[in-house]
């Protein structure tokens, strides 16, 4: 019986609704400008998802990308308004505002770093203190965090060989010990080559960073508020998609770069996982402790002069917004 | 189009009937039937969720009692204590580490609870021991086990750990020392294999029985049975059921899952853990007793309902049957057949129908018979009716064709007979009041003898109480429908005369007036004989027609003739009275111009001595006697101008008119120029209606503007700003032409003295003239047919309207 009444009742709902012509019409958009610090990749898949699944129009946004470079430094175009959003790392977010630049972090994406050392895994250097004595290559900008790591087991930075310039076929020819780079590119490649590796990470050894975060100018944060909700809202429902989808991320990022590889491109999302849900609080959360951290070791490695109040790095007025809003 | 017949329509409605009742019946066993399995389905489910869910806790228990029970290991305590005495050498302190690590290896390893079991220290988070190696010398210190585990008993729930880049949940409890002083954080990453293999074991015989965890992030974690690559922590579900239970709510329903596949699917929140465990079968599955019941159904059904439909078409065709052969019956009857019947009858209704139809069909044979009747009767008298009719409309037209009425009278009873009578006679009254017969009228010569003989012998009584001095005297019809052989003896006792009209044969007859204006003039009498044929009512009626007819033809002839003869008359006095004024006229008009012209000759000789005495004796002439010689002179000059005008009038009134199309605004232009030439001095403002066309005599209306122009031109002339117009406008019946100006203007008591001759309304010390300018106007409108008249006001204006005849110009 309840059937006959569900087919009685779905007639009329067919009827009604084929009745109903609401209004159509596309209201007008909000021109958007994000400046990328690199190519098109996988690292920027909430926004190629929110861009293409509307989420951004539904917010009422137009969104245009500017495509950087190896090096590009996205924050000059942000606080000379040539885009209205970026994403860099926030240790390079911490040293800009360091040096005085007015912009402010207003969620994170990779809550975990991914920047990691790794040797071969014959090499029997398993952990920090397995350095001792090697050669190790660390970039100049990685080279504090190598040396906060040393630190904190105790390790003078003059016990290993640090390697200034070096390539992972340096690692594979055993011209180094141990490489470093991000697990979701330098670890990817290296294991898609063919060789198993020991991944040394810095989170074991008392470094806690951020990663990729995104950011915009405090005068934008100020005069248009709503602006930034309706960006950051669309952008991480846009990471939340991609988490839950990252075998759809390739073929997407194929459609901004058309040199990518689709395959890698979906391998590093399936690799970025775990940093963007780490399984503690929301996609995009920020905890007001590990910027302190940041602060606190950078200072100490002397990248930035003088410990600045993180109220000036971060702002969570967004993020706790979106998800109060979405919260059940 | 045509609707299907009958016998289909009650087989389809059997069949529908039956198609409805079996789709009914069908449908309640179906679904209640469906209704029955989902329940018992959906109550399934939910055992087997609880049963996970109590498994699931219970693993986890299990991992936590024995981290617990192993914190408490009194030689791992004592082992610790050795790790943290900076008194002792490395050797103990190796010897303690492998004690420790030996104690923790027998829970580590495929099929034990952990994977690896590690001791923090509890301040740095350091990693002191561990089954594993590779993770001593590291940092855990921000990790919630460590953070929790130091505080008591800790499970942390499924997170990716980095050391084995796998999913993970950790076990951790304090290590005490005797006086509860913490020494270290015992921690076991627990064995998920364990734990995949309690969501996903299957305890029934589905086949697409499924079971899986999610986190709050939407993500596996634990492998769906569907999905083949490994999504532990690597992929999300959204589904409603999963999106209801990440609300924090347990339940069931019908949904789809991660494949789109239809399922039923119960969904329950497991609070502690903050994770949604999904249990969920296919519909397909699940529903496919009810599914195959469904078919079996519709199986049943199908073969019902042929059967039904069989029986239905032959219990149809026993119904129909009769009704069939009622119908044909009566469309054949309707075709025409009107001797068909039914000869068959069942004893139901229907075959009361049939007779019921017999009998109809006999009274509507016997009716039509009688309507066919009456049809012909009525063609008969509207044949009859038409018949008259088109007689009195031949009698009309024969009595317009003239004024004779005698001869029309006659012409009228030779009309009549024998189309509407066997005998005709039309007495008239004459100027003795007697009745004078002017036709008789039959078919035999010899009885319109009889019948002159018979008047004769027996002259009709001017005092009878019937007959044809009856009828006038009364002026109404006497009419005798039947003539009876009684009525003849009562009314004629001569018996030679009863003989002779015996002889007649007289059967019918109609005697009516012919009146006209009140007044009897005669009678027309009818009457019917030989052809046995006799008069009814409407005939009366038709013969009282004919004689008012016949009656007004006799009194229009009279006036007619009256008429004539005083037209006569009047035109004979009217040609004498011509002459004489024709003869009159032309006397007068001879004296007026032989007049005219002797009068001329001695004023000139007047006016020629005057001239001489003032030229030849002015010397001896004082001042006063040039004065009256002047006086005469101008006197007599006037006379001549009078002269000259009066043979003007007259040369108006003689001459012969050249009808022509005319220009009269070009005239009055012309005339207007000639003026201006005389006293180019005049300020006029002058306003001429521009193509006015007449039909009309050119040189009479020039002479006619120049007198109506001439005169505005004088009477303006003491006007500053003299205004002249002339122009046409719609009048009463014609067009009205109109001089006007803003002169002098006159009194409008003294109007109709204007036009007379010599008729002045000014003094000659005003303006001039003689008084015969307007009469001549005048003439000349009347010689075209036409009126003239004159407005104005004194010292304001004055305006002159004429009007012309219908002239002829083609």
């Amino acid at each position: 019986m309840r059937t006959i009444l569900v087919l009685i009742l779905g007639g009329l709902v067919v009827l009604a609704s084929g009745c109903d012509t609401g209004p159509t019409g596309t209201p007008e958009l909000t021109e958007v400008t994000v400046q990328l610090g690199t190519t098109h990749q996988a690292l920027y898949a909430g926004f190629y998802v929110a861009d293409q699944q509307g989420l951004f129009a539904r917010e009422g946004l137009s969104v245009t990308f500017i495509e950087g470079s190896t090096n590009t430094d996205p924050v000059p175009a942000i606080v000379n308004g040539t885009a209205e959003f970026g994403m860099l790392g926030a240790s390079s977010l911490i040293t800009a505002i360091a040096d005085g630049q007015p912009v402010q972090a207003v969620a994170t994406v990779l809550r975990r770093d991914p920047v990691v050392f790794f040797s071969l895994a014959d090499s029997g250097i398993v952990r920090l203190q397995d350095f001792a004595g090697k050669r190790v290559y660390a970039s100049l900008r990685l080279r504090p965090r190598l040396h906060t790591m040393l630190g904190h087991i105790g390790l003078d930075p003059s016990e290993i060989i640090e390697v200034r310039e070096a390539s992972l076929t340096d690692l594979y020819n055993g011209d180094i010990d141990v490489a470093s780079g991000l697990v979701n590119t330098g670890v990817l490649s290296a294991r898609e080559a063919g060789y198993e590796v020991n991944v040394i990470y810095p989170d074991d050894y008392g470094v806690h960073f951020y990663s990729s975060t995104i950011f915009a100018s405090n005068e934008l944060i100020a005069s248009n508020p709503d602006l930034v909700t309706r960006f950051v809202r669309a952008s991480l429902e846009g990471w939340a998609f991609a988490v839950e989808n990252p075998q759809e991320i390739g073929p997407m990022v194929g459609l901004y770069n058309p040199d990518a590889n689709t395959n890698f491109e979906t391998a590093s999302m399936i690799a970025s996982l775990p940093y963007i849900n780490t399984g503690k609080d929301h996609i995009g959360w920020m905890e007001s402790q590990t910027w302190e951290d940041m602060v606190a070791s950078m200072h100490e490695q002397g990248e930035i002069d003088d410990p600045l109040p993180v109220s000036e790095i971060y702002t969570m007025q967004f993020v706790e917004q979106i998800y109060e809003q979405s919260s059940p | 189009m045509r609707s299907p017949n009958l016998t289909p329509k009650v087989t389809l409605a059997f069949v529908l009937f039956a198609a409805g009742l079996l789709f009914v019946v069908g449908i309640l066993a179906y679904t209640n039937g469906r209704d029955a399995l989902e329940a018992a389905t959906f109550s399934d489910l939910l055992s087997v969720a609880i049963e996970k869910e109590a498994a699931f806790e219970a693993w986890i228990s299990a991992g936590q009692t024995q981290i617990a029970s192993l914190s408490q290991s009194p030689m791992i305590q004592q082992r610790i204590a050795v790790l943290h005495d900076e008194r002792v050498d490395d050797e103990e302190m190796l010897a303690s580490h492998a004690d420790i690590v030996a104690a923790m290896r027998p829970f580590v390893g495929a099929g034990r609870s952990f994977e690896t079991l590690m001791i923090l220290d509890p301040v740095t988070g350091e990693v002191v021991a561990a089954t594993n190696s590779r993770e001593e010398g590291k940092f855990k210190e921000n990790r919630l086990y460590f953070l929790n585990g130091r505080e008591g008993p800790y499970v942390q729930n499924v997170y990716f750990a980095l050391e084995c880049e796998c999913p993970a949940m950790t076990a951790s409890a304090p290590i005490l020392a005797d006086d509860g002083a913490i020494q270290g954080v015992l921690a076991g990453r627990m064995n998920l294999n364990a734990m995949g293999a309690i969501i996903n074991r299957t305890t029934e015989m589905r086949q697409t029985a499924d079971a899986y965890l999610i986190n709050t992030a939407n993500i596996l974690v634990t492998q769906p049975r569907f999905i083949t690559d490994a999504v532990v922590l690597q992929r999300g579900i959204r589904t409603e059921a999963t999106q209801q239970c990440l609300v924090g709510e347990s339940g069931s329903m019908m949904d789809r899952d991660y494949r789109g596949e239809p399922t039923m699917t119960v969904y329950r929140w497991l609070p502690d853990r903050d994770l949604c465990l999904i249990v969920e079968v296919d519909q397909s599955e699940a529903l496919a007793p009810v599914y195959a019941f469904g078919r079996t159904l519709l199986a049943i059904g199908l073969v019902t309902l042929v059967a039904a439909s069989g029986v239905s078409a032959a219990l149809a065709r026993t119904i129909t049957g009769p009704i069939l052969a009622l119908k044909d019956r009566v469309t054949r009857f309707g075709q025409g057949e009107m001797d068909i019947r039914l000869s068959e009858f069942s004893s139901d209704e229907i075959g009361d129908l049939g007779r019921e139809f017999n009998a109809m069909a006999d009274s509507i044979v016997e009716k039509e018979t009688l309507l066919q009747d009456y049809a012909k009767d009525l063609e008969k008298r509207v044949a009859e009716r038409t018949e008259q009719l088109q007689f009195l409309a031949n009698v009309s037209q024969e009595l317009s064709l003239s004024f004779d009425y005698l001869d029309r009278l006659r012409t009228l009873a030779q009309l009549a007979v024998p189309r509407f009578a066997d005998w005709c006679s039309v007495d008239v009254l004459n100027d003795s009041g007697r009745l004078e017969r002017l036709a008789v009228v039959h078919s035999d010569p010899q009885k319109i003898a009889l019948a002159y003989e018979l008047q004769r012998r027996y002259p009709p009584d001017p005092n009878g109480s019937s007959g044809a001095y009856h009828v006038l005297k009364t002026g109404e019809p006497e009419f005798y429908p039947t003539i009876t052989d009684e009525m003849l003896t009562a009314s004629l006792p001569d018996s030679d005369l009863l003989d002779l009209v015996r002889e007649l044969g007289l059967r019918s007859s109609i005697m009516a007036p012919l009146r006209a204006h009140g007044h009897t003039l005669g009678v027309i009498t009818l009457v019917m004989a030989e052809s046995g044929r006799t008069f009814d009512e409407n005939d009366l009626s038709l013969v009282q027609d004919l004689a008012q007819r016949a009656g007004l033809l006799i009194d229009n002839a009279r006036l007619y003739y009256e008429t004539q003869q005083l037209n006569e008359e009047l035109e004979a006095r009217v040609v004498e009275r011509t002459s004489h004024l024709t003869a009159v006229n032309r006397e007068l008009e001879a004296f007026s111009y032989s007049v005219s012209h002797d009068l001329r000759a001695p004023l000139r000789a007047v006016d020629g001595f005057g001239q001489a005495l003032l030229e030849d004796y002015d010397h001896v002439l004082d001042e006063m006697g040039r004065d009256f010689l002047n006086r005469i002179r101008m006197e007599s000059q006037r006379m001549g101008q009078l002269i000259d005008d009066l043979i003007g009038l007259s040369r108006i009134t003689r001459s012969e008119m050249t009808l022509s199309e005319v220009n009269l605004s070009e005239i009055a232009r012309e005339v207007v120029k000639d003026l201006e030439i005389h006293e180019p001095d005049r300020a006029v403002q002058l306003s001429i209606q521009p193509d006015i066309h007449v039909c009309a005599d050119e040189r009479l209306m020039r002479v006619a503007l120049q007198n109506l122009i001439s005169n505005a031109w004088k009477f303006t002339s003491k006007k500053s700003s003299a205004v002249i117009e002339f122009g046409c406008r719609d009048g009463a019946d014609t067009k009205e032409y109109y001089v006007r100006d803003n002169g002098a203007g006159f009194d409008m008591n003294y109007a109709n003295k204007l036009f007379g001759a010599f008729q002045r309304l000014h003094s000659m010390d005003e303006f001039s003239g003689t008084g015969i300018g307007l009469a001549t106007v005048q003439r000349i409108m009347h010689r075209h047919g036409g009126t003239v008249r004159a407005e104005g006001v004194v010292n304001e204006g004055a305006a002159f309207y004429f009007t012309l005849g219908p002239g002829n110009c083609d």
